[in-house]
């Protein structure tokens, strides 16, 4: 298949990935005629009239064409029934932005119409994009809106993090019999992000040190001066007029200005390996995903602490997510995390330049390995050597392919966890 | 639709698909205890099958399914087993899902039922499914029955049972004439139609086709020539070698008034060298597809008008344009036989006869007079012996012999509109009088329908020219007349045929017109239909326009443009105050909630050792009562709304923790 131009590579490839019905150029029609026009009763009938329609083609046999030409009235006049204007009545759906894996999804759809409607029908349609299929619970009902407008709760429970894009409900009309739908009345496609499940950590030791920050954090966030106010005192000549403090001066009758001071602080980037062999088994897949759990608890944590973390290193990718002022970037590194894909070629080759020459600016590099070798190992020694502390988390089943231990003593802290081990403290913690 | 309500309807299903297979056999003891069943099944409580067996009980139903689909000999005990299956699918719901097990159940009995062919109780059976079936599925959606649905729901299944009692009276009616198209299309060289030669003895049984050729506009039906042949070997009949050159037609006025129709046509009026002599006569044809570049027209046409060039009459005066797949042409024509060209008289092709004739053939010849008489009498002789010995018929036989005209004459004496000409030709021939086969179409009367004749494939026709002194080629056609209008059936005058015949015949005329005239012609076709339509149409046109200006007027504006659902929540007031509140204690006490995190991600988040245990299950209970009541639609009591503002407002009164 190498041999091949890459147009057709891709085009072969294109083939071999499975594609539902729908999206195929002509069976598409009816394939989305049958899935979106039909209710699941009307499904039925419409399977039940071919079974029909094959046995009993030959009317002198046997009789099955009796039951084919009721079914098949029933559909023609349901069809009918379907060529009528979508229903007047209006339609809410409220889904969240964010939500965490495992935790259960509400949400709810309210109809409302001027008059009475008995045949409606309410119908998620296939998720526009999904890493796992989200079984919305239910996934269509009818509706009937009388007197006051009509309430359906949804429930959702997310199986894996990532980002889902919903398309909007759909609201449809049906015949008496609820075989045959109307088009629809629409809710606008909504994103849902998400994010993996993390548990409260209650300390995470890291190497500490404190490294200058001309501006202080304002700089790092790129906006702003250094405004580290410590307090007042005299003035002296030579002081900026700007740092008069003019209240002091009123109040104490001699000039006072403004005293700043430069600010230490602790910068912590954030490596995340999401290296991962093709073809890994599902254990390696879970512990994988336990990785982005350590990630996000160890975020979680230094949100919660006097750290900053900068830089967030996924894969082949490098995030810098102290933008904003700093006050969002839990929820920066969990939007990544949401949505982080195993890379299949080792990615320290590619983070090494962006990383390195940030070096200089950080304190601390937290490294959250799948295992522990000589690349892994050689890419660490390297930050070390750029003087900058270093704290390693293994996320292993098993023994490592190299031994780590001895590399503990040279680097710093190194630890080894288990993907058990992270399972069982969040659910520890979803249980307390 | 209760779930007692609901048991109860679906035991009434099975029952009724059990009923249809005891009425499809008449066996009334199976059906007895058959019916019993699903009403025990109402009686007893509902079970909770062993997952097994519940696995192990739908896979059996299934292939109980799949070989009362197969095996229609063993319906009755097919039925039975599944009727019983259904009966213990009732019990246990949820081991045992309707739409994936309890209802295939009951097809597979509905099948195994209809399996019986003589079975005349079997359709009100299925009535009775059918009845049940619209009960349970009027019922189950949701909403109560009003009067206006009941109506709708009454309209409804009257559509659906019009339609299906049309359905079952149709199909196998429709059987046995689908099953005769099939086998036409199957096989196409049975079919009646125009050729470009006549080989005999192949076809054992001849078929109609109704596919139509043209459409023609006269003031009578007339015969249409569109090949002449001489030469035949006995079984094949092919055209002679040209003696003399083809007769072009060139563009020039007729003699007299063109027809009205003649501006519909486009093109210019063609005329040979030598034209007929008025009066004329005038004919419009649509052609649905012109066979090899022939037009089909009368033996004396005068002229044509087509946009095709050049156009030319061949050595027999048949006319012949360029193939093209439609058109519409007019013809000028005189009426008379076909006249006599110089030289057409002597030559000895039209006297040849096979070289291994059949001796009975000669000898009948002579029996008919041998060379006495005059040529008119040796016709007259010809035609009425052929017409007493022979009969017409589309289905000749298998046939038997290398000489088909003998064995069409002696031993079958049956035989189609080829067998008639072919022997009529050789007789004639044998008696000395010149002749030739004819290939074209009769159109008779029986073709009209309204303003024009329509013609089919059926409609091929042949006959025989024979040449009479001082008259010309003069048609003889010695087929059976009554015979062939007894297997010509005329044009079906219904209503719906009537109207898709008018349709197809506009649509032929559309594109033929289209295709030949370009956008002149196509500005020509608007004008026409503006003409024809807007008369009509006019009164509905401002019906609708005073019935829309009064609707927009009574609304008061143009039409409301149909507002899309909110994409951000409506938060109702005292739920927003609350979480507002508490967004001003996180930030009292140091942890501001990021506009990107989510309420209760933000309250979870808060570290232990820099809240209280108070204030952080006061946050996740407000996060959690704000997402219930914005997203998961849930109504807040009004008691708890109340507890968590106090709550609120104490901590937010409370000092902050340092």
């Amino acid at each position: 298949v190498k041999l091949l131009p890459e147009a057709v590579q891709r085009y072969l490839r294109g083939l071999a990935q499975p594609r539902p019905l729908r999206e195929f150029p002509i069976i598409g029609g009816p394939v989305r005629a049958f899935e979106f026009r039909l209710t699941p009763r009307g499904q039925f009938l419409f399977l039940a009239l071919v079974v029909f329609a094959v046995l009993g083609v030959d009317t002198r046999a046997r009789m099955v064409y009796v039951p084919f030409s009721l079914a098949a009235g029933l559909y023609v006049a349901a069809t009918i029934f379907g060529f009528r204007s979508r229903p007047k009545a209006g339609l809410e759906c409220r889904v969240p932005d964010r939500a965490t894996v495992g935790r259960t999804l509400r949400m709810h759809a309210e109809v409302s119409a001027d008059r009475p409607h008995s045949d409606l029908f309410l119908a998620w349609p296939p998720l526009l994009e999904s890493p796992v299929p989200l079984p919305l619970s239910p996934a269509n009902t009818f509706v009937s809106v009388d007197g006051g407008p009509a309430r359906v709760a949804f429930e959702a429970t997310p199986a894996r993090r990532g980002r889902y894009v919903l398309r909007g409900l759909r609201l449809r009309g049906t015949d008496p019999l609820g075989l045959v739908t109307t088009e629809p009345v629409t809710t606008p496609d909504s994103t849902l992000l998400i994010y993996p499940r993390y548990y409260t950590m209650d300390s995470f030791d890291i190497p500490l040190g404190r490294r200058y920050q001309p501006g202080g954090i304002p700089l790092t966030s790129s906006t702003g001066d250094a405004i580290e106010f410590v307090g007042t005192r005299e003035y002296r000549p030579g002081d900026a007029v700007r740092n008069i403090h003019w209240r002091s001066w009123a109040r104490r009758g001699e000039p006072v200005v403004k005293e700043y001071q430069e600010e230490y602080f602790c910068r912590i980037a954030i490596i995340l390996d999401t290296f991962l062999e093709k073809g890994a088994s599902d254990a390696e897949k879970a512990g994988f995903e336990s990785t982005i759990s350590m990630v996000a608890s160890i975020a979680d944590f230094f949100s919660r602490s006097e750290y900053i973390v900068d830089i967030l290193a996924a894969g082949p990718d490098v995030y810098e997510v102290s933008a904003g002022r700093s006050l969002a970037y839990l929820d920066n590194i969990l939007d990544v995390l949401a949505c982080i894909e195993p890379c299949y070629d080792p990615p320290f080759q590619t983070i090494g330049p962006h990383l390195f020459e940030k070096l200089s600016q950080l304190t601390t590099v937290v490294a959250i390995l799948q295992d522990w070798d000589d690349r892994r190992e050689a890419f660490l020694r390297r930050v070390r050597a750029a003087g900058v502390a270093v704290r390693a988390v293994i996320v292993h089943e098993g023994p490592t392919t190299r031994d780590w231990q001895g590399a503990a003593d040279d680097l710093g802290s190194v630890q080894l966890l288990t993907p058990a081990q992270i399972e069982d403290a969040i659910r520890a913690e979803a249980r307390a | 639709v209760s779930p007692r309500g609901r048991r109860l309807s679906l035991a009434a299903l099975v029952a009724a698909a059990d009923a249809s297979l005891a009425l499809a056999y008449q066996s009334p003891l199976p059906a007895l205890a058959l019916l019993a069943l699903p009403a025990a099944s109402l009686l007893v409580r509902p079970l909770a099958v062993h997952a097994r067996l519940a696995r192990i009980l739908v896979w059996i139903s299934r292939a109980l399914l799949a070989l009362a689909a197969f095996r229609a000999d063993l319906g009755l005990p097919l039925g039975l087993a599944l009727g019983v299956l259904s009966a213990v699918f009732l019990l246990d719901e949820r081991s045992f899902s309707t739409g994936r097990v309890l209802l295939p159940a009951v097809v597979g009995i509905v099948i195994a039922a209809g399996a019986n062919p003589l079975a005349a109780g079997y359709t009100p059976g299925a009535w009775l499914v059918f009845a049940v079936v619209v009960v349970w599925l009027g019922l189950s959606p949701s909403g109560a029955l009003r009067p206006r649905r009941l109506v709708t729901l009454v309209v409804f299944v009257a559509i659906a049972a019009g339609l299906a009692h049309a359905l079952i009276v149709f199909l196998p009616w429709a059987q046995p004439h689908v099953e005769e198209t099939a086998a036409r299309y199957m096989n196409p060289n049975v079919e009646a139609g125009l050729s470009i030669g006549a080989r005999l003895g192949d076809i054992e049984r001849l078929g109609l086709s109704r596919r139509v050729v043209l459409r023609m506009w006269s003031d009578e039906p007339m015969s249409l020539r569109a090949g002449v042949f001489a030469r035949f070997d006995g079984r094949a009949w092919a055209p002679a070698p040209p003696t003399r050159p083809a007769d072009f037609l060139t563009a020039r006025p007729l003699p007299g008034p063109p027809p009205s129709w003649a501006d519909s046509v486009p093109g210019e009026w063609q005329q040979p060298l030598s034209p007929p002599p008025p009066p004329l006569a005038f004919a419009r044809f649509v052609a649905s597809e012109h066979g090899a570049g022939v037009l089909p027209a009368p033996a004396l046409t005068a002229a044509v008008k087509i946009s095709e060039r050049p156009v030319r009459f061949d050595e027999f005066r048949v006319l012949q344009a360029p193939p093209v797949p439609a058109g519409v042409y007019g013809i000028a024509y005189a009426s008379g036989p076909a006249p006599l060209l110089p030289g057409d008289d002597g030559r000895p092709v039209y006297l040849e006869t096979p070289a291994a004739l059949d001796t009975r053939v000669r000898a009948l010849a002579e029996t008919l007079g041998g060379s006495a008489g005059s040529p008119a009498e040796k016709i007259g002789r010809t035609v009425a012996d052929l017409q007493s010995r022979c009969r017409y018929s589309l289905e000749p036989g298998q046939w038997r012999t290398q000489d088909p005209v003998a064995e069409f004459l002696f031993d079958k004496k049956k035989g189609y509109c080829e067998y008639f000409a072919s022997a009529t030709v050789l007789l004639l021939r044998l008696q000395g009088v010149p002749a030739r086969y004819v290939n074209g179409l009769s159109v008779r009367e029986a073709n009209r329908r309204r303003d024009h004749y329509v013609i089919r494939a059926s409609d091929a026709h042949a006959w025989a020219e024979a040449l009479v002194p001082g008259v010309g080629w003069v048609a003889v056609d010695s087929t059976p007349a009554g015979e062939y209008a007894q297997l010509h059936p005329p044009e079906d005058p219904n209503l719906l045929a009537d109207l898709l015949d008018r349709i197809a015949g506009g649509w032929t005329e559309l594109v033929a017109r289209l295709r030949q005239g370009g956008w002149k012609e196509a500005v020509r076709i608007a004008g026409e239909a503006a003409r024809r339509v807007l008369p009509v149409a006019s009164p509905f046109l401002l019906a609708l326009g005073l019935y829309s200006l009064a609707r927009r007027w009574k609304r008061g504006g143009a039409k409301p443009v149909r507002a899309r659902a909110p994409s951000r929540p409506t938060i109702a007031p005292e739920l927003g105050a609350c979480l507002a509140r508490m967004e001003a204690v996180w930030m009292k006490n140091g942890h501001p909630r990021p506009r990107h995190r989510g309420p209760l991600e933000h309250a979870l988040s808060i570290p232990p050792e820099r809240t209280t245990p108070e204030l952080r299950r006061l946050g996740v209970e407000v996060a959690e009562c704000f997402y219930r009541g914005v997203y998961a639609g849930e109504t807040i009591p009004p008691a708890e709304l109340e507890r968590l503002a106090r709550a609120v407002h104490t901590a937010q009164a409370t000092p902050a923790r340092t």
